[in-house]
């Protein structure tokens, strides 16, 4: 009832809404603490910024004209650095992965090379009525599927993700289980993703969790593995929104003044790299957003021997402030 | 002053404490102890400070507990219903009175 806001400085992200926060970087100093990395096991594809819907939270502004989207040429530059590195965890995401013309490729070539290969799903490009053969294609290669699912209320997921979303999402989540996706001992796992309908913060991991498992079992028979609650972050499309419905200061203060320290050690991009659909590296799905590129320059997967170095330093700004509020973002 | 009500009181609102810390103290420590989880879940109890607010028509809290609610989870039909049960609640106190002016009107009455 009583939260604090942090508005004491000029925020590298006030350029677009006067805005003042303390930079993060000034934050983590205060504390004591640098973000540098550790062993990055990760490697997360950003297959392209194509997408068949236009969610108004999309950090990214994906949204169905957008052009930029992973060449066939890339993806295997993709697949040979990930087969070099040896990352643990593969994490496919976009726009919608689904509408690559090269998912097939991507997703034969890295399920040789890692043990975990995910992929996040906004559910209506998959559930299109075109997709099913990627249905069967994730299954015969026990791809975890990560699937956007806001909200328990209609009202509020269509708000944010367009108008018959949460129906689509609804079936396509049916579809899943059928084939065994969340269900017990099958080895397919359905995890979900869950982000405020707003300009608000979510509630705790556990609690979100436990009220979607008892609710979408029991009104819909829908079964999942594991539930993650993300804040929205403020960038992109999301960012425009905030701006315009004149939240973003509020919000951004809310970020700043949730900062949690302990947070900072499992932060995702310590231990992971994203690459763009031109096959570029960034620390982070989020810097990628922001062209924050790993290393402060444009380095190419073409160019990578291996893994990005442990202790180099995380390039950070402002949006940080998201993945570090309450329980962190992972 | 222009206006009792200003929204950037709201955060201030520890400051309640510099004349008296002990008894603020002691009041944020209780609050923090009712919203946590117990019987009821972090929804439900913000659901119900909601419909309380609304009753003692605090907009601080009305501010604070719609961000708190959709937090939680809670969506806008829940929370109106919610504002619909302090409503009927409060209107049955009023209306319910009404049986003791029939009872007073019929002990005068011819």
């Amino acid at each position: 009832m009583y939260p604090e806001l942090a508005l004491k400085e000029s925020s590298d992200l006030s350029g677009n809404g006067a805005v003042t926060i303390e930079p993060f970087r000034q934050t983590l100093s205060k504390h004591g603490l640098r973000l540098d990395r550790g062993k990055t096991a990760t490697l997360q594809i950003n297959v392209g910024l194509l997408c068949n819907q236009a969610c108004r939270h999309c950090h990214l502004d994906g949204g169905p004209g957008r052009k930029e989207n992973m060449s066939s040429r890339t993806a295997e530059e993709v697949i040979a650095y990930a087969e070099r590195s040896h990352f643990e965890v593969v994490d496919l995401t976009g726009g919608a992965p689904e509408l690559n013309p090269n998912i097939v490729r991507l997703i034969q070539g890295l399920s040789a090379i890692s043990q975990r290969v995910t992929i996040r799903s906004n559910l209506s490009a998959l559930n299109d009525g075109k997709r099913d053969h990627l249905m069967h294609l994730f299954k015969d290669y026990g791809v975890v599927v990560v699937a956007s699912f806001p909200s328990l209320n209609e009202a509020q997921a269509d708000s944010q993700r367009g108008d018959g979303v949460f129906q689509i999402s609804l079936a396509a989540l049916r579809k899943l289980n059928a084939m065994g996706y969340g269900q017990e001992e099958s080895g397919l796992e359905l995890n979900l993703v869950s982000n405020p309908t707003g300009a608000f913060l979510p509630s705790s991991q556990a609690t979100v969790e436990k009220r979607f498992r008892q609710v979408l079992q029991k009104k819909w028979g829908i079964v999942f593995n594991n539930l993650f609650a993300f804040a929205n972050v403020p960038l992109g499309r999301f960012r425009q929104w905030l701006l315009q419905s004149g939240n973003l200061e509020t919000y951004l203060g809310k970020l700043a003044s949730s900062f949690n320290s302990c947070a900072v050690e499992g932060l995702m991009c310590r231990t992971l790299v994203s690459v763009s659909w031109d096959g570029y590296l960034y620390d982070c799905d989020f810097n990628l957003a922001r062209g924050l590129h790993l290393g402060g320059r444009k380095i190419h997967v073409s160019e990578m021997s291996g893994p990005p170095k442990p202790g180099s330093p995380i390039a950070v700004s402002d949006h940080c402030y998201t993945c570090t509020a309450g329980a962190g973002f992972t | 002053m222009e206006t009792y009500y200003k929204p950037e009181d709201l955060p201030k609102f520890e400051e309640i404490g510099k004349e008296a810390q002990d008894l603020a103290t002691k009041f944020f420590d209780y609050y923090a102890a009712v919203f946590a989880e117990g019987e009821l879940t972090e929804r439900e109890k913000a659901l119900i400070a909601l419909a309380v607010a609304h009753t003692i028509q605090c907009p601080y809290c009305i501010d604070a507990f719609t961000q708190s609610c959709l937090e939680k989870g809670s969506n806008l039909a829940e929370m109106t219903e919610a504002v619909h049960v302090v409503t009927a609640i409060r209107g049955g106190a009023s209306l319910v009175h009404g049986i003791q002016m029939r009872n007073v009107a019929q002990k005068l009455s011819m």
